[in-house]
């Protein structure tokens, strides 16, 4: 093929991707869309899932050996704020569920000389976000040996629930900048087309405000549209795995209430409504500073 | 109607377009701006509809200091103002009607009185009768009758125009500036930068010589050139 033909066709290509540039733009603003909301969601259920977790915590507080007032520890331990009940767990009591745990040490449970566990509080909580304060204002009490509440599953877990937000802050920066940019250049390019439109509205006195308005207009409908787009998706994807986890995981306790969805198809709609207005208005700045 | 005090304006790639410009116009004028090319006629117009920013001293247009124009303000500015270029700047996908009251859509006049008034112009211009051609289906001459009923179909004080007849031929630039001269005694202030000396001789209006961005002459009824009464 001579370079002749080869500069007209890819010309001519140009020039028909140009032409279909707002469908580019929709689509990629719903792909960025899509992956937003989903990524949305996933933080959403990994939460919601991360809190029950956390309220299934408990502080275990033991005993000094040999503490006669229990009673009075116990109505102590009641009194710290954040903590919702406290249940006595005898000596006698902790090695009989020792040896309902252990069935294998049954045997030697029976043979030892003495009890060697301790008299134990079962601390339930009200505030279970603030465990590691609270053990410590239990761990304080006078006749209190020590406590215990896991502490390094809680705090993997709150680790977890944090990389997981900043990994979804990330992501919804990078896709709102992304569509950001693609609608864009998409309207600068209607703008630079109608560059000379522009020049004769400003000269005969129009205001930024209109000759802006349709430009915000589009880059608002293309990132409505987008992202409408992207929310069936979203939605539809979310009903499905719902489901699956349903089927195939039913303990799993996932956000599934209608409040939850229509939220989620609100933001992502809303986001890519005003992320289109901001771009399209974004675009036109170009013609209209001084 | 046009105030201009020790007026300079400096390019951002430092080429000095006007320096110590003082200026007085007054409502009702009708001013030839001649003088070589690059003498910066085209700047001055463009100061006095605040396209550009003086970089030194005061420009005040019908009272309004243009240098302390928030950009907020330029438009209603302008509305006030008719501008006319040498290459018409036409819309190609609009016919002559929709030309015009373009010019009245966009700073969102009252429907009811666009008709009437783009009507006026069209009628004042004489291009009635071919309210639906599109640009390219008219002469040159035509065009810039369009641009011009464009300017002033909103009852401008001041019509600004540069360079109006540079590409039109003699006998349609005669009714090009005839027609200007028409719109001058309707009212408006008229400001014309042009290269048209025998038009500028015939007329014998106010002409105002620049050279290197300087005001090097300003006659009540001059000439385009001032050469000596034996040449
Ligand atoms: N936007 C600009 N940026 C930089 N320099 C400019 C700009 N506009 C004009 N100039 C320079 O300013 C000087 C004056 O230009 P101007 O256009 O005012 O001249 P003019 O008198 O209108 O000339 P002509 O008769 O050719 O239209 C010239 O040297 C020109 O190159
Ligand atoms: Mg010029």
């Amino acid at each position: 093929m001579k370079a002749r033909s080869v500069k007209l066709i890819a010309g001519q290509t140009a020039r028909g991707l140009f032409r279909n540039f707002a469908l580019m733009a929709l689509v990629v603003v719903a792909a960025c869309m899509f992956v937003l909301g989903s990524t949305l969601a996933v933080a959403l259920n990994v939460t919601n899932i991360g809190l029950q977790l956390q309220r299934q915590v408990e502080i275990k507080a033991f005993l000094m050996d040999g503490l006669k007032d229990y009673a009075a520890v116990g109505s102590r331990i009641k009194a710290v704020p954040g903590v919702a009940d406290a249940i006595y767990i005898s000596k006698e009591e902790a090695l009989k569920r020792m040896a309902e745990d252990y069935p294998d040490y049954r045997e030697v449970i029976k043979t030892l000389p003495d009890n060697p566990l301790p008299a134990s509080f079962d601390v339930k909580l009200s505030d279970p976000k603030s465990v590691k304060e609270i053990a410590g204002a239990v761990g304080g009490i006078e006749g209190v040996e020590g406590v215990n509440y896991g502490q390094s599953y809680v705090e993997g877990l709150s680790s977890v629930l944090q990389v997981l937000w900043s990994f979804t802050a990330l992501v919804l920066v990078a896709m709102v900048f992304g569509s950001s940019i693609i609608v864009n250049n998409t309207i600068g390019i209607t703008v630079t087309a109608r560059r000379n439109e522009i020049e004769i509205m400003k000269l005969v006195g129009a205001s930024d405000g209109f000759i802006r308005a349709p430009f915000v207009l589009e880059g608002m409908i293309i990132g409505f549209v987008g992202s409408l787009l992207a929310g069936i998706g979203i939605i539809a994807g979310y009903e499905y795995a719902a489901r699956w986890v349903k089927d195939m995981a039913p303990f799993v306790p996932l956000v599934d209430a209608a409040w939850a969805k229509a939220g989620l198809l609100a933001v992502v709609l809303a986001l890519g409504a005003v992320l289109g207005a901001g771009a399209g208005r974004n675009a036109t700045n170009r013609y209209l500073k001084d | 109607m046009i105030q201009l005090r020790g007026v300079g304006k400096i390019f951002s790639n430092n080429v000095v377009a006007l320096s110590g410009v003082d200026l007085d116009i007054k409502r009702g004028d009708f001013v030839f701006l001649v003088g070589p090319s690059g003498a910066g006629k085209s700047t001055l117009l463009s100061l006095l509809y605040r396209g550009v920013k003086p970089t030194r001293g005061d420009v005040v247009v019908n009272g309004v200091n243009v240098k302390s124009l928030k950009h907020g303000d330029v438009c209603g500015f302008r509305r006030k103002l008719g501008v006319i270029f040498q290459d018409f700047k036409l819309l190609p996908d609009r016919n002559v009607y929709n030309n015009v009251s373009f010019a009245l859509e966009v700073i969102e006049a009252p429907p009811k009185d666009v008709a009437k008034r783009v009507g006026k112009a069209l009628d004042l211009v004489g291009l009635t009768m071919k309210a639906k051609a599109r640009p390219n289906q008219l002469s040159g001459g035509e065009q810039q009758r369009v641009a011009i009923a464009r300017a002033i179909v909103n009852d401008p004080i001041l019509v600004l125009a540069d360079e109006p007849t540079g590409n039109l031929d003699p006998e349609t630039s005669r009714d090009i500036m005839e027609l200007l001269s028409d719109i001058n005694e309707l009212g408006s202030t008229v400001v014309c930068a042009t290269h048209n000396k025998s038009i500028v001789d015939e007329m014998r209006r106010r002409v105002i010589e620049m050279e290197h961005g300087k005001i090097i002459r300003d006659e009540r009824r001059g000439v385009y050139s001032f050469e000596g009464p034996f040449c």
